[in-house]
């Protein structure tokens, strides 16, 4: 891709156009909503924005090796070597071992799929409900606008990872927990965006029309409303996703959620940092795993936001 | 420091114990002046200094008969009741003396009333606050100002404190780190000037910083995996002996304890008195352990629960390599490592776990490891182990007051339970306190007890 033809010369990029995404499918509120003299492919706009492709690269990699690192790990998750304590990186051991005599790399690898694992189940749950509860504030308006904005702004306005915390120690500390805890968490931003773009939505020509021909209101919602909401959604989604993995990661470190011996990056963290002065690889990798993937979902986020706000479409 | 010693600690300071044990682990007198033992062995006649409680009040015979009285009746419900069961009855003849009569010759009597327990408290103040759980006061060296809830415990010296010459402190603020690193980074970066349970990962870098000094050793201390005897499958002596096969307690003590420390198969440490002496200790054995298994019908192995301490830094670890240590034979623990709080109601009161990494120490007189965790029906006997020839042994054992007869009862005990297996014991390990240069005049005590602040001063 060339990266240098940056937004001036949008021209040099239709060439490849039909073999990308087509436009109107992934920016259903920009192409509907906006007319623009010459529209570019909001894809392009993501890969032509050099960070946007780092966060796009970092995600698919950390993906990739949630996905098989299970199968490619050369050690057990939790096997201990004897006489192997934290040792350097070598090439038994690629990253090094832990103050058990585990191998770094081996748990980081396994450790990726609970960090995937969360950010896909957190941002699946939250957003289900957040879109749902959003979209019926936002399109019906009134009291139950006012008692769901309510109470997901309570919900909204505790530290998250204190009510997490909070719930876990209600619910009880394993990871299923944690997951849940942390999906409540992320509910109210989807509540909130669903809700305000909805408002915008409900009023425009098109409902109107659909309404006076007597469409339904769930085929409103899912078949008017929903598709033109789709832009901010995405957005946010990914940098839910990012949440999700930073707050797995300090629920665990702070012992909550993931199980010892079981390696999730931020257990891992938690439990070599006292061996800091000692070896630094068993704190430093997972660190640095959790900071990459939380950067690139982030940056990818940041490209989305760019690519489908229609303002910013030809800047 | 760990918040569960912190109270023992607090205790040490506040309060003052009849007898009190020395870093040569002989027990001595603290409030008694003189003690009087008769011929058979059944009555004690302490004489007491002349002390006086924070309130202004003189400490009196009295207050030793309503300390002990109230510790032992059934309505105060003390978990250390045990420590005063061989007394039959407290008595003061006059405002200095107390008479204690026992039920049975108690070898290890005078070292059980320098337990914790045992403190002599004002009896106003009882009656007045209900119990001693939101006030302090007592007869000790420094006096209670204020505890702020995991955060911090100040106190401050008791200028009318009745030993000579003590204490040399102005008062201690007393900080809860319960985390490992903190309590390292409080000493180094000079937040405070003491820390106690040293991280063993810590000791090294804690020796080459020249400001810092460690005192420290082996402890009075046991850790072992116990098992839930009441619980299938280990009610089955195979599964245990299974179990005490698999345990690498090398490895253990690499990993949990970054080396330092003892392994060990029975109760007490090589040199202790009433110990089984200097042991080969055999090397796992995965194959006879299988073995094993498959006798007792479980070739497959089987899937069971491991709980542990969470708040424990190495006893946490501990748990861990012994749970991966226990899946080559076939044995899938899920582990559980609970807070303080929660570990001492789920193991040691609803006795309500199948396997656990656990610990005891303290003792100081064997009689105080091996009637409490042991004998038939004991409050910390969370093992459920139950035989009566150990619980005669160990009537026998405090019966008889020469060190050597009762050196050979512990040791057949020790033996005992070696082949009964309610637990198999890991190792001893090694407690290490820390602190700047300028602290001068500290004594490590292997009882992990800390009443030698009192003598503390600084060097500045």
């Amino acid at each position: 891709m060339d990266q240098d033809a940056g937004g001036l010369v949008p021209d040099q990029f239709t060439t490849g156009s039909d073999t990308v995404t087509d436009a109107g499918r992934l920016s259903p509120l920009a192409a509907s909503l906006v007319r623009q003299p010459r529209r570019t492919s909001a894809w392009r706009v993501v890969v032509r924005q050099r960070l946007a492709l780092t966060g796009i690269v970092l995600v698919v990699f950390f993906g990739i090796v949630a996905l098989i690192g299970p199968y490619v790990a050369p050690h057990g998750k939790t096997e201990q070597f004897s006489g192997a304590r934290l040792q350097p990186p070598s090439r038994t051991f690629l990253m090094g071992t832990d103050e058990f005599g585990r191998d770094v790399f081996s748990r980081l690898l396994f450790g990726a799929r609970i960090s995937f694992q969360v950010g896909l189940i957190v941002v699946g749950v939250s957003a289900s409900i957040g879109i749902l509860l959003g979209i019926v504030a936002g399109y019906r308006g009134g009291w139950t606008d006012n008692i769901i904005s309510l109470i997901s702004d309570i919900i909204f306005a505790f530290p998250a990872v204190l009510l997490a915390i909070a719930v876990i120690t209600m619910l009880g500390n394993n990871l299923t927990n944690a997951i849940l805890a942390i999906s409540l968490v992320y509910i109210p931003p989807f509540v909130r965006i669903v809700r305000g773009s909805t408002l915008t939505v409900r009023n425009t020509a098109y409902v109107e029309a659909a309404r006076a021909v007597g469409v339904s209101t769930p085929r409103m919602l899912a078949r008017h409303i929903f598709p033109n909401i789709t832009a901010p959604l995405i957005v946010q989604a990914s940098i839910a996703f990012a949440l999700a993995i930073l707050s797995e990661a300090a629920l665990a470190f702070l012992g909550l959620g993931n199980k010892a011996p079981e390696p999730s990056w931020g257990s891992m963290v938690s439990g070599s940092y006292g061996y800091l002065q000692l070896s630094a690889w068993p704190a430093i990798v997972p660190g640095l795993a959790i900071a990459l993937t939380v950067l690139g979902f982030n940056l990818l986020g940041d490209g989305l936001r760019d690519a489908l706000d229609p303002r910013l479409r030809n800047a | 420091m760990q918040s569960l010693t912190a109270t023992w600690h607090v205790v040490e300071h506040i309060y003052n114990r009849l007898t009190k044990v020395n870093p040569d682990l002989s027990v001595d007198l603290e409030l008694a002046e003189s003690v009087d033992i008769s011929e058979d062995g059944l009555t004690y006649t302490f004489k007491l200094h002349p002390a006086t409680f924070h309130n202004g009040r003189a400490l009196v015979a009295g207050d030793v008969v309503f300390s002990f009285n109230r510790l032992v009746a059934p309505e105060t419900a003390a978990p250390a009741a045990a420590d005063l069961a061989s007394m039959a009855s407290v008595e003061a003849t006059d405002d200095s003396t107390v008479v204690i009569t026992l039920n049975q010759p108690d070898a290890s009597f005078l070292t059980m009333l320098s337990n914790q327990s045992c403190i002599i408290i004002p009896q106003e103040v009882v009656e007045e606050n209900g119990d001693l759980s939101q006030v302090a006061v007592g007869s000790g060296p420094f006096k209670f100002v204020e505890y702020v809830p995991n955060t911090h415990i100040k106190l401050e010296k008791n200028a009318d404190y009745w030993e000579a010459n003590v204490p040399l402190l102005d008062g201690l603020e007393l900080l809860i780190a319960s985390e490992d690193n903190s309590r390292t980074a409080a000493l180094i970066s000079g937040t405070v000037d003491f820390i106690e349970y040293v991280p063993s990962q810590d000791i090294p870098i804690l020796e080459a910083d020249e400001s810092i000094v460690l005192a420290g050793n082996t402890i009075q201390q046991i850790r072992m995996i116990g098992f839930n005897l009441d619980r299938e499958p280990f009610n089955i002596l195979e599964v245990r002996q299974a179990v005490a096969m698999a345990v690498d307690r090398d490895q253990i003590i690499e990993n949990a304890l970054s080396g330092i420390g003892t392994p060990t198969d029975t109760l007490f440490a090589a040199d202790f008195w009433a110990g089984l002496g200097e042991r080969e200790i055999a090397p796992p054995d995965i194959e006879g352990a299988r073995a094993l298994l498959a006798e007792a019908g479980y070739s497959d192995g089987f899937d069971t629960t491991l709980t542990g301490w969470a708040e424990y830094g190495y006893l946490a670890d501990s748990a861990i390599v012994v749970q991966e240590q226990l899946k080559q034979i076939g044995i899938n623990a899920e582990l559980n490592l609970l807070d303080s709080g929660s570990m001492g109601q789920v193991v040691y009161i609803d006795k309500d776990f199948d396997m656990t990494v656990t610990g005891d120490s303290g003792f100081v007189d064997p009689n105080g490891l091996i009637s409490n965790n042991f004998r038939t029906g004991e409050g910390g006997n969370f093992v459920n182990y139950s035989n009566p020839e150990v619980d005669e042994l160990i009537a026998q054992g405090i019966a008889v007051t020469d060190q050597a007869e009762r050196a050979a009862i512990y040791q057949q005990i020790a033996e005992i339970l070696l082949v009964d297996l309610p637990w198999v014991s890991l190792y001893i390990g090694q407690q290490y306190e820390a602190m700047k240069n300028f602290v001068q005049g500290y004594e490590h005590i292997p009882t992990g007890s800390n009443i030698s602040v009192r003598q503390v001063w600084l060097d500045t």
